[in-house]
């Protein structure tokens, strides 16, 4: 059999192109998320009664002993922002991970399997859905108390139905495609096609919604820890630091938006981290 | 008792459309008997696409049945699902949407093997490799994503994958259509080659006559979900007995007849508004009183021969429509 | 009577592996009323080359940047927007592969003929237009033109939707139509009634055709000459019936002996060209088919060959037709 002259192209190495603004743009948050309480340069608890709303160290009547400021308890805002960061950290990565967890598999099961179980696990998404975050976190800090753990479970339930349905969807048009039917052809079972080809071709739907609801998790916990249903007091979180500082947004503007301008951050780089992450998770365009 | 390797028997393919069912196969029986060429040529909305599903096991017939080695699909236990999907393979006409983007070479390859637990990785790997290489492809082929081989490269992978478990039948739906002219004899050649040196059946579905003619032993004709021809190739094309038969082989660019033979065309509302009596009706040059009113079945139009037209049973033999050059 | 006349065309396209001349020197006329047939794999350049000349290149990526093309002796490379704009559908009109793209599937038939009818300068009255509608729509031989002028795209089969594409481009009577693979999304029996139509429409206004395919048995039957591309130049040309009968480039050659046809000897093994179209970012020095041409000899692979002129009409870019002249 003579031998077709093949231009096959080289594959390039993994991860080839570094992301570097999304990378700029998280580094605070995951240094101050894993370093914590031990990088901070005061105690959160380190209430200063004569030192309160003292203002950034580049405005009048600023000091280096806070950086950034002080709030209306004298706790430093820049050490503030570290340990709320790793709140928020916590928070958003474990929430949006169970939401992932729950909403691929139920998706999954979803799309390949049709029939009753589609039926009834639509229907419980659909009845999820209709109930609104807020009233989910009422419901669930009544249940749970107050605190991280509610924070998180509000996040894991309001946010897997979307999940859910994304992933049906993107299964029923994969199952479609010519590339399953003929591994079904080739005799493999449900669960075979479901990790060999549902799943890799869902990755980058996957990952894209993933870091959407990261950076829509970081506000879902500052909106509740605003509302105090989420992180109470001495915990502090990014939200709690805007709830404590919204009073004084025309006299001590810094309590909170250096905490606003985090969260936008976050959230920014986490899309573009999703952006890059998809590009490069998908063979097609890895190349180029 | 036939040992027909694939055998249809009067099935029926309905799909509901709004309401009303669209007849997407009619009645359609044929017999496949191993070692066969077999072609179904067949234009949009014939069925053949359904028919080639229905083959498959990849879904169910309304009514009839689909038999493969006289036992019927549709009541296969697990174990006989299992060797059905050992015997049948299939190669589609879009090589680049029959390849799933994120698996190389290898692993697209022996994904039956796998699936089917067909040896150990090790034997697995190495028929695979063969494999690879029996199709013209070069081993580093192995390593590379699909969207790094050109289009007729990507479907002898196709082509590796549905041998690969050594299949009885492989079904083949258009699998040149889609590939650059220069390419195609390359490929058709390595089909062929394939089949003599594997003792393969083939079932093959195009619209290309010419291809048909070249490749096929024995030929049916699709029109609106119904068989209207099937015998030897060399009797279909050189004597047709079906009027629609008469004009795919006229409308083939080079027959050498003038005008186009056929009015009118196959559309979106067809299949779900079939004319009255014999479905070709409203575009048969040579229709008459009988035409609106009766469905033709299949008559014996010669030795292993049958047409759906009147025309066929009333004894009017008609010759071919034009000499070629 | 040269109507249009395309001399070195130059067309440079950026792609992330590099930018490479797509269409690469290309020359070519076509007279009054004349059918001229562009033949070629995908990646020849066919498709630019048509896009070239009415200068729908996509902005950024691709730009012609050397040769002319001339209509009626106006140099359109050199024409500013504007006039360019006015010139394309009254003078030179498109057609596309794909129906479903060239109409518009929220608008009625009706409304899509009728925009055009309306661009017709001087401008017709109101009640003009609808009756100039029904026309276009009846010389298109759409049945029932009145009843349909409020049928959506989808309603329509493939081969209507074609005729209406066609009405829309030619409703100004354009002195060049250029059909860029018009028939290949039809079934064969459609593709014939449109390449009679199209027959038909011009033999009515004296209207050029550049048909452009990968079809060649397409060509003989609608074109008076041919010429056939491959990576980015022509390498034959020629009058239709002296190219298939008599043809001199091995390429040309090749095509014609590989594609399997209704007539002649069945089931034997088909020519096959060895290889595979090259790469355009990286081409051969010298003649650019030589790696697959089974006459290649050191001045084919040294240098690109010459047009020769071949005898009967045309020319061949090849070393061995040099020899033979």
């Amino acid at each position: 059999m003579e031998s077709v002259a093949v231009g096959v192209l080289e594959p390039r190495r993994r991860f080839g192109r570094v992301p570097w603004l999304p990378l700029v743009l998280l580094a605070p948050l995951v240094v101050f998320g894993i370093g914590g309480k031990h990088v901070a340069p005061h105690a959160v608890t380190a209430f200063n009664l004569d030192a309160t709303l003292q203002p950034p160290v580049f405005m009048h009547g600023g000091a280096w002993t806070h950086l950034l400021g002080s709030d209306p308890l004298g706790r430093d805002t820049f050490s503030l922002l570290i340990v709320g960061a790793r709140t928020s950290l916590i928070i958003s990565v474990v929430g949006v991970a169970l939401a992932g967890a729950v909403g691929v598999l139920v998706g999954v099961a979803a799309g390949s399997r049709r029939g009753a179980l589609d039926e009834a696990l639509m229907r419980i998404v659909d009845m999820q859905l209709a109930v609104p975050p807020i009233l989910l976190a009422v419901l669930l800090a009544g249940a749970l108390g107050g605190g991280l753990r509610t924070v998180i479970a509000t996040i894991a339930v309001a946010f897997w139905p979307t999940y859910a349905r994304i992933v049906r969807g993107e299964t029923l048009a994969l199952k479609q495609r010519d590339f399953v039917q003929l591994a079904v052809v080739a005799g493999s079972g449900q669960v075979r096609i479901a990790r060999k080809h549902l799943l890799p071709n869902l990755l980058s739907s996957i990952v894209v919604v993933g870091t959407l609801q990261l950076g829509a998790a970081v506000g879902v916990e500052s909106a509740l820890s605003f509302l105090g249903l989420g992180v109470q007091a001495p915990n502090t979180s990014w939200g709690l630091m805007i709830s404590d500082g919204k009073g004084y947004l025309d006299t001590a503007w810094w309590v909170a938006t250096f905490p606003g301008v985090a969260i936008a951050m976050t959230v920014l780089g986490a899309n573009l981290l999703g952006d890059w992450l998809r590009d490069e998770l998908d063979p097609t365009t890895r190349d180029r | 008792m036939s040992d027909a390797l694939l055998e249809l028997r009067g099935v029926t393919r309905l799909f509901p459309v709004r309401g009303k069912p669209l007849r997407a196969l009619d009645g359609v029986s044929l017999s496949v008997e191993p070692g066969d060429a077999y072609g179904i040529a067949g234009e949009s909305g014939s069925g053949k696409s359904t028919l080639v599903r229905l083959a498959l096991l990849l879904d169910r017939p309304t009514s009839g049945a689909v038999y493969f080695r006289g036992r019927d699909l549709a009541t296969l236990d697990r174990a006989g699902r299992a060797e059905f999907r050992r015997s049948v393979q299939a190669v589609f006409q879009d090589a680049t949407a029959s390849l799933n983007p994120r698996q190389r070479v290898r692993d697209l390859v022996a994904e039956p093997l796998e699936a089917q637990r067909l040896g150990t990785r090790r034997e697995i790997d190495r028929r695979v490799r063969d494999g690879v290489v029996e199709v013209g492809l070069p081993e580093r082929a192995l390593r590379s994503f699909p969207h790094q081989l050109s289009g007729g490269q990507r479907q002898r992978v196709a082509i590796a994958r549905a041998l690969a478990i050594e299949p009885s039948l492989v079904i083949l739906d258009e699998p040149v259509s889609a590939l650059d002219m220069s390419i195609r004899s390359q490929v058709l050649n390595l089909l062929l080659e394939l089949k003599e040196r594997h003792g393969l059946t083939y079932l093959l579905v195009a619209h290309d006559l010419a291809l048909l003619r070249h490749v096929t032993d024995r030929i049916a004709v699709m029109y609106l979900g119904r068989v209207v021809e099937d015998g030897g190739t060399d009797d279909v094309f050189a004597s047709p007995q079906h009027p629609y038969t008469e004009a795919l082989l006229a409308a083939v660019p080079g027959s050498g007849v003038e005008r186009s033979v056929v009015a009118g065309e196959v559309g979106p509302a067809s299949a779900l508004a079939l004319p009255s009596g014999c479905r070709f009706h409203p575009r048969c040059p040579h229709a008459y009183e009988r035409c609106p009113v009766d469905d033709p079945p299949l008559y014996p139009a010669g030795p292993g021969h049958v047409s759906a037209c009147h025309l066929v049973e009333a004894g009017t033999k008609r010759g071919r429509l034009a000499a070629a050059p | 009577m040269t109507l249009l006349e395309v001399e070195n065309l130059t067309t440079r396209i950026a792609t992330r592996g590099g930018a490479f001349n797509a269409v690469d020197g290309v020359s070519f006329a076509l007279d009054r009323g004349e059918a001229l047939g562009l033949v070629g794999e995908s990646g020849s350049g066919k498709s630019m080359t048509c896009l070239s000349l009415v200068r729908l290149l996509p902005k950024r990526a691709a730009q012609i940047v050397d040769g002319s093309v001339r209509l009626d002796g106006q140099d359109l490379t050199a024409l500013p927007e504007r006039s360019l704009r006015r010139l394309r559908g009254s003078e030179i009109a498109m057609i596309l592969q794909d129906p479903l793209l060239s109409l518009n599937p929220v608008f009625t038939i009706g409304s899509q003929v009728a925009e055009a009818v309306r661009l017709e300068r001087p401008r017709p009255r109101r009640d003009e237009v609808r009756a100039r509608t029904i026309a276009e729509l009846a010389r298109v031989h759409i049945p029932s033109p009145e009843q349909r002028l409020g049928s959506y795209p989808f309603q329509f089969s493939g081969g209507m939707r074609q005729r209406v594409a066609a009405a829309i481009s030619i409703a100004r009577g354009p002195k060049l139509l250029i059909a860029d693979e018009p028939t290949t999304a039809l079934d064969v029996t459609t593709q014939r009634q449109f390449l009679d139509l199209l027959t038909e429409l011009r033999r009515e206004d004296e209207m050029a055709l550049l048909l452009v395919t990968h079809d060649l048995a397409l060509v003989r039957e609608t074109c008076d000459r041919v010429a056939i591309m491959y990576a980015g130049r022509i390498v034959e040309h020629g009058p239709v019936g002296r190219v298939f009968d008599a043809p001199s480039h091995p390429y040309t050659r090749a095509l014609l002996e590989s594609i399997p046809s209704l007539t002649g000897a069945r089931r034997a093994r088909l020519t096959q060209i060895a290889g595979e179209p090259p790469d355009m970012h990286e081409l051969p020095v010298g003649c650019r088919f030589a790696p697959r041409c089974p006459f290649a000899d050191e001045r084919g692979r040294a240098s690109y060959p010459p047009s020769f002129a071949v005898p009967g009409g045309g020319e061949a870019a090849c070393w061995l037709q040099g020899d033979r002249g």
